[in-house]
């Protein structure tokens, strides 16, 4: 769909535009919210996904166009999935995704974590590039852009992500 | 993706992993329930769209208007410049693609809340088809204005107020 036609669409806001819209755009928003979330909140996915669609709907205005829809949209899901995690953080039922301690990260190391609980260890910040560069695809000025970071951040934090990951994955961190 | 640079370790933890989960059913007819409670979404907001739609129509007939009359005056200004008749043809041709483009707009604004999808795709073609159509014909004609010899007294092309719309 073009961004003129989206905005239409959008503006419109009838029933049968934004079930064609919620068809192309959801899965992805989906996995997304199940990365960034991960194991222990992915069973708040739909909630996030929900609450995505109806803070898009009703912040439309400040989509401008220039980005993509779902670029913009994926930023919104950025902010929602943030403000799950810490509001389970908070209710002490998942973690933050701060640096693991090493009691809870022996447990881990034992059981050898898998590739999502993995990333869900990661530092936030981390977290959303690798999950932005490496499983959505998207570029690093795309990600400097959503994330208010700079290019060389966000390959750092690549970087820095990948490489614990790689520990991770390994058995333990080196 | 971009997986060139990923280490070894990586590559193979991401190919073995799956992304086959597809939205629930409930999911979508939960968040539209929740987006027509909130006033989001139905005809009963169609405060917005009129507020939106407005402005574009307006647009379109004031970027017809201008077309028209810009064709107008250059017609003068070409005689009085004695401008090759290139410049007037292809300035009807950016006029005709101009009125295309606003009458497939219309007819896509109109076609927006069709529920049938592949009405909305034909208007969209159409639309996007008529954008570069105009496109097309605007370009072509800056390049025939900004030809030096259809100017018999040399006179740059810059110094035609023409208008695009």
């Amino acid at each position: 769909m073009d961004q003129v036609t989206l905005r239409l669409t959008l503006a419109a806001r009838s029933e049968a535009s934004f079930r064609r819209l919620y068809d192309e755009y959801t899965p992805r928003l989906l996995r997304f919210a199940c990365r960034l979330l991960g194991p222990a909140g992915s069973s708040h996915a739909e909630d996030v996904v929900q609450e995505t669609w109806v803070r898009a709907m009703d912040r439309i205005g400040t989509f401008d166009g220039r980005s993509q829809f779902g670029t913009w949209l994926h930023g919104v899901a950025r902010n929602v999935c943030r403000e799950t995690l810490r509001r389970l953080a908070s209710a002490h039922q998942v973690s933050t995704g701060d640096e693991p301690d090493s009691q809870e990260w022996a447990t881990d190391h034992e059981s050898r974590l898998d590739l999502e609980r993995a990333i869900h260890r990661l530092p936030e910040g981390q977290r959303f590039v690798l999950v932005l560069h490496d499983l959505e695809g998207y570029h690093h000025v795309e990600i400097a852009d959503q994330l208010g970071i700079s290019v060389g951040t966000s390959k750092s934090q690549l970087h820095e992500a990948r490489k614990k990951l790689v520990n991770m994955l390994d058995g333990g961190p080196r | 993706m971009n997986h060139s640079d990923l280490p070894p370790e990586l590559k193979t933890a991401y190919e073995i992993r799956e992304d086959t989960q597809e939205p629930p059913e409930w999911l979508r007819e939960r968040t539209i329930r929740s987006l027509k409670e909130r006033g989001l979404l139905g005809r009963t907001r169609w405060r917005l769209p009129a507020l939106s739609i407005v402005p574009i129509a307006s647009a379109a007939a004031i970027g017809f208007l201008l077309g028209f009359g810009v064709t107008q005056s250059t017609s003068e200004l070409s005689r009085s410049y004695s401008v090759a008749p290139t410049v007037e043809s292809a300035l009807e041709r950016v006029q005709r693609t101009g009125s295309a483009h606003a009458r497939a707009l219309q007819d896509l604004v109109a076609h927006l809340d069709s529920a049938e999808g592949q009405v909305l795709m034909e208007a969209q073609q159409v639309y996007l088809a008529a954008s570069r159509a105009q496109r097309t014909e605007a370009k072509a004609l800056i390049t025939v204005v900004d030809t030096p010899r259809n100017f018999t007294d040399g006179r740059a092309s810059t110094s035609l107020p023409i208008v695009w719309f």
